[in-house]
Parts: structure tokens; sequence; C-alpha cells
């Protein structure tokens, strides 16, 4: 069933429709949300909370100005940013040190990373790098974008997001070493 | 340089994240948890009925508000007009009792139905009565003597006169002529007023007026009103009646709290489920400075309710390995809950044949609590009238409470994990009472709307918003919780006058 029937029943309310639009977009929603916490508890937590969003404001979506696929990720990613807010010290808690995912194990070539090894990959950056460089790759924001979304300024946007292209880097040019030999 | 540099990782990273065959068949990695999609189903309905509910509660409200205010537009209507009419008799009287007092003759002539048997009476020394029906006497504090006259019906009254009353007392000095002349003079004019009597404390309007100018009928109506305090303060001045008034109240409160400690390392309040609806009840004494102005005092016992979501990871530490006596092994350890007042100790026993657990292996834990705060609440304000008829009081109060908390009752589900989640170790509810012993102030400001049932009696009703103001409380010597409290308050008042 396409998208656009499917949501018109969600519209009307109809558990079948909801249950079926979960199935079909489960997976990439609750990627995003691992993408922005390591804690899979959190990362539930989260769609469980983008999902009612979802449901319940799916009348505001307007398929004219893009899909529903992007509709519901931005409603995830946002549902993210809302939960990352709560907690403290968002930029400051967690240190490069913690970075302990980043650790050589399990590597892989370039081209055969799996979404699952660079999930954790991200994961595994400091709070304040993952988030900022989930905002500008993934969600395609602009450092300005973030810095108003974080209430943090652009420089320090800049240099989270450098930081954490310089340790994705570090790890996947290691993986591909480890391959060579 | 940087970006061109990076933008391979760039590239990397959105080509496999936005293709979604690869996120859909890449193993079972992203699969989420069982239970989702139907907890989120529920909560939408449980917000649907929640909000039904606090729908309805407005509703009722606004119904109330809207019924409150019509009646007082209708009966300010009443008031009104009743009001000049006796600016009109103050008038009338000022004018003419100099010549009167000292000149007043009985000389009423009756008309029917009334008969002409007249009765002289000497009149208290500080009043003059202006007309009397029934118990209630109509005076307007003058020292002045003077007489009355009393009229008896001659003959069964009609329904519209039987309403009225069947006696009546009309004093000449309204306008120093008979009376019976007088109406002539006033042929379609009313004479009323409104008439107090401490005792009957009643209002009596009085029309006196001709129904047909070829047949000069004496038609004398009268109404009871219950009489407000002000009123009757304003005419009788030396009367201090109403100047207290004691009344009791019950109702809910909408409570928004929020609370901060220094918690256990990795500990996380996540969630506050705020406005939750408690209840208060008290009593209070109103003291009537002026006929604006008044203080009260009250007291009054009251429950907060919060409801919260605690999240935290603890470090594991093997306390020790238990053998029970049928076999079975478990692990022992002690774990640190954390809640809005505290943390809270919990032995935890495991069973070792499901997991293996290492010296400081992180678990973690997800507490739900409800909080339900009980507080003895002693105040004072100073209250403004707005708006007051002999029905209604409007009023507005700003005042400080002091809030002394008794004690909590706490209740916790608590879900111990295992590492990442992946399994439940155990899941526990308990339930805590603490004696807290704390203090806590906050300012608020009231609009109270009263309606009296008789001069003595009223029933109101309250509304008012409160914020703490610094709320430092110490659990123990070593914790400090700051709390933030805000509360809508609704309440219905009974009250007596004194």
């Amino acid at each position: 069933m396409e998208d656009k029937n499917i949501i018109k029943q969600v519209r009307q309310n109809k558990r079948g429709a909801q249950k079926l639009l979960y199935e079909k977009y489960k997976r990439q929603w609750y990627t995003i949300c691992l993408r922005y916490h390591r804690d899979s508890h959190d990362a539930a937590d989260v769609l469980q909370n983008a999902l009612i969003k979802i449901y319940t404001k799916i009348d505001s979506y307007d398929e004219k100005k893009g899909s529903f696929s992007a509709w519901s990720s931005k409603i995830i990613a946002n549902e993210s940013l809302m939960f990352l807010r709560k907690r403290k010290n968002l930029f400051s808690t967690d240190s490069i040190e913690n970075a302990n995912g980043l650790s050589d194990d399990n590597e892989t070539p370039i081209d055969k990373l799996s979404c699952q090894e660079l999930t954790k990959y991200i994961q595994a950056l400091p709070i304040g790098y993952r988030t900022v460089f989930n905002l500008y790759v993934m969600e395609g924001y602009t450092h300005p974008e973030i810095s108003n979304l974080l209430d943090i300024t652009v420089g320090t946007s800049k240099s989270q997001l450098y930081k954490a292209r310089k340790l994705l880097q570090r790890k996947i040019e290691s993986s591909l070493l480890t391959e060579m030999k | 340089m940087k970006e061109k540099r990076y933008n391979n990782i760039d590239q990397l990273f959105r080509s496999k994240f936005n293709d979604p065959k690869t996120i859909d068949t890449d193993g079972d990695w992203n699969l989420p948890p069982e239970g989702i999609f139907n907890n989120a189903i529920d909560e939408i309905d449980s917000k649907k009925k929640r909000k039904n509910r606090v729908f309805g509660f407005w509703f009722l409200g606004g119904f109330a508000l809207l019924a409150i205010v019509s009646a007082i537009l209708w009966n300010t209507t009443k008031i009104n007009t009743i009001d000049s009419e006796i600016e009109s008799l103050k008038e009338t009287y000022t004018k003419n009792s100099p010549k009167t007092l000292s000149t007043t003759k009985n000389t009423i002539t009756p008309q029917e139905p009334f008969s002409s048997k007249t009765e002289t009476k000497l009149v208290k020394k500080d009043q003059v009565v202006i007309a009397k029906s029934g118990n209630a006497i109509a005076t307007i504090p003058q020292p002045t003597t003077s007489t009355e006259s009393v009229f008896q019906p001659t003959r069964d009254l009609d329904q519209s006169e039987a309403l009225n009353r069947s006696e009546a007392l009309i004093h000449n000095n309204i306008t120093d002529t008979p009376i019976s002349k007088n109406i002539i003079k006033y042929s379609n004019a009313s004479s009323s007023t409104i008439l107090l009597n401490k005792e009957s404390t009643q209002q009596t309007q009085f029309h006196i007026e001709r129904l047909d100018t070829n047949s000069p009928i004496l038609s004398i109506s009268s109404r009871q009103l219950p009489t407000s305090p002000q009123l009757y303060n304003s005419i009788n001045k030396e009367n201090t009646f109403g100047k207290y008034s004691l009344f009791s109240f019950v109702g809910i409160n909408f409570s928004s709290m929020e609370m901060s400690s220094p918690m256990a390392m990795n500990s996380d309040l996540t969630e506050y489920d705020q406005w939750y609806t408690g209840y208060q009840t008290g009593i209070g004494l109103q003291q009537r400075l002026n006929s604006k102005w008044s203080l009260i005092h009250g007291i009054s016992y009251k429950t907060i309710r919060n409801k919260s979501l605690y999240k935290n990871n603890m470090a594991y530490e093997v306390d020790k390995e238990v053998t029970m006596q049928n076999g079975d092994r478990l692990y022992e350890a002690s774990v640190d809950l954390n809640s809005p007042i505290g943390s809270y100790n919990r032995t935890l026993m495991i069973p070792m044949e499901n997991v293996d657990i290492r010296n400081n292996d992180i678990l973690s834990n997800k507490t739900h609590t409800v909080n339900d705060f009980y507080i003895i609440n002693v105040n004072t304000k100073i209250v403004r009238t707005i708006f007051s008829t002999d029905k209604f009081t409007l009023s507005i109060s700003a005042g400080l409470s002091a809030n002394y908390i008794l004690g909590m009752d706490q209740n916790m589900e608590t879900d111990i994990y295992f590492q990442d989640k992946s399994m439940l170790l155990d899941k526990f509810t308990s339930n805590n009472k603490d004696q807290l012993n704390s203090t806590f102030f906050s300012a608020g400001l009231d609009f109270a709307l009263e309606y009296n049932l008789t001069n003595q009696i009223f029933l109101g009703s309250e509304v008012g918003y409160q914020k703490s103001l610094k709320s430092i409380r110490k659990v123990n010597p070593t914790t400090q919780i700051k709390t933030n409290i805000s509360e809508l308050q609704s309440s219905f008042m009974i009250g007596i006058r004194f």
C-alpha cells in the first residue's frame, strides 16, 4: 500500500494503518534514534515519544512539501534533540576520552562498512560531536542553524563537527589499514 | 580544505543511511524493541482521556462562570434601579423632613381596600419609619420623632395585592401630604426603597402608586431580598454587623513541581508529568477593614502530587553470592535508587543462572515515582473588593503563605536492567513514607466571588495562582533539594458573617 493511502487512514485514526506505517518505517526511525543516542534504551524512549507525535501531528503533514519519510525523520531528529537538551552539559560532560567505541576492533574496509558499524562509530562519538555531526551531515542543517538549535556558537558547531569527522576519519583509515595487512 | 578532506566521510554516511534498502536489510540491530508501538498507542489514548477530563473540567468551570456573570448582570440591573430609588427617597426625606417633623399630623385618608382605621404611634427617637410591611420596617437613621398610620384591608385582596401585604403602615412625612393626595400627586410614580431591618435582615420594596386616575386605589407591594452587610452598614453607619466572616473551603489544585537535587553519579531526571491534580481544604477568617479592604487569615491542608521518571546507571559491585536453601544461587548487591527527595537503598537479588555479572558491570534502572506531598498552609491575604451588590461580591486578594511539608508518600516502580538493557533483572514496586518537616514560602493572587444566601450565610468560589518563593529543603545533613512549585487553585466555600 502506498504511503498516501496509509496516511489517509492514519488520519482517520485507524489502528491497522498506524501499525502498518510503523512496520514500514520502524527501522529507519530507530536507526536515526540510535545515531543520536548511544544508549539503546534512550533510543527506544525517543522513538516512542516521536511515534506519538507522528500520529498526533500527522494532519500537519503536507505531501506537497516533501515525502513522508523526510517529514517523519525530521520529527524523530527533533525529538532526539529535545531529549538531549534535557540532559545537562551537552557539550562539556563527555570528553574525547569517552570515545571508547573508536578503539580498533572489528575493523572492515570502507566499502564494506555496514550501517550498523557506522552507527556504532557515531554512537561512540562524544555526545556533542555526535549531535552536531548528525545535524550537519545527516539532517542537512547549516552551522548557524545548529548554533540556534543547540544554543551554541557557530564556532563551537564547526569545531565539534571537525572533531567528529577527525575521529571518524581516524577510525575508517585504521579499518582500511588493518584490511590491507 | 578541511571541508573537502572530509567530503568523502560525509558522503559515506549519507549514502549508507539514506538508502532504505540498506537500512531495512542490514540485520536485526536496528529493529526497535517490542512494545513501542503499543505503548505509543496506549499513551495517545490516555492523553485523549486526560484531555477530555481537563476539557470537561474547564467546560464546567466556564459554564459556572457564565452563569455567575449572567446572574450578576441580571441582578445588577435590578439593584441599580433600587439604588437609584433609595437615593431619590433620601433626597425627598432630606428636603421635607425639617418642616414635616414638627408639623406632622395623622391626616392620612386611605382608599379602598384599606380601612380608615388609624393608629398613632411614637417611633424611636433616632429613626424615622417610612413604611412597614409585615415584620419588615423601613428606616432611615435620622434623629426625629414621628407618627405612623396603620391601614387594615377592608376586603379580600386580589392576587397581586395578596402577594404583597395585607397590612401597610405608611408614614406621612414622606411628602408632607396625606397619602391619598400624595398618590394623586404622583399618579404614575412609584415610591420605592430598600428598607433595612437588622433582625429580619430583609429588604422590602414598596410601590405606592395610583393604579387608575379615576379609581385611586392604594397599592402597596413589597418584595423580600437578602440584605448585604455592606448595604446595611452603608445606611446604618453605626452598625458593625458583618465585620467578620468565617468560612471553610474545599477545592482542587493543579500543581507543577520541579525538583533538583544532587543525585548519585550518572543519574538523570528525564521526565516530569507536570500539572498534576491534588486537593485542598481549610478555613479562613476575614476581617473587614472598610467597605473596600479586608484581611484574610487562613489555614489549610493540601496535597500536591507530582510524577517523575528517573534513570540512572550504576556500577555493580558484587557484594556476595548467596546460596539459598533450595539450592538457587543468587548475586546479592545493594543499589541506590533515586527519587525527588533523595536516594533509597535496596538489596538486589539476581539469579545467577541467567546472567554472568562481573564486578563493576554497569546496570541501569528506570524508576517511575509518584510523590504525594502533604502540606499545612498558613496564609495572610489583603483583599480588595472590586464589585459588590446585595447579592454578589467580587474581590481580588494577594498574600503570602508559609507551607509546612508534613510528609510525603512515594510510590516507586523500578525496572533494573543488565548492561545494554537487553535483560530485565528485577522489577519491583515500593512505597516510602517520609516525614519531611520542612517549610517553604509562596506568594499568590486570588479572585473570589461570593454569593449571599442570606445576610449572614454566603457561598463562594475562588480561583488563584501560587508560586513558591525561594525553596531549598534539607532532606538530610548532606542533601538539599531545590523545589519550584506552581499551583493553580480552585475552591468552593461556604461562610458565615457576624
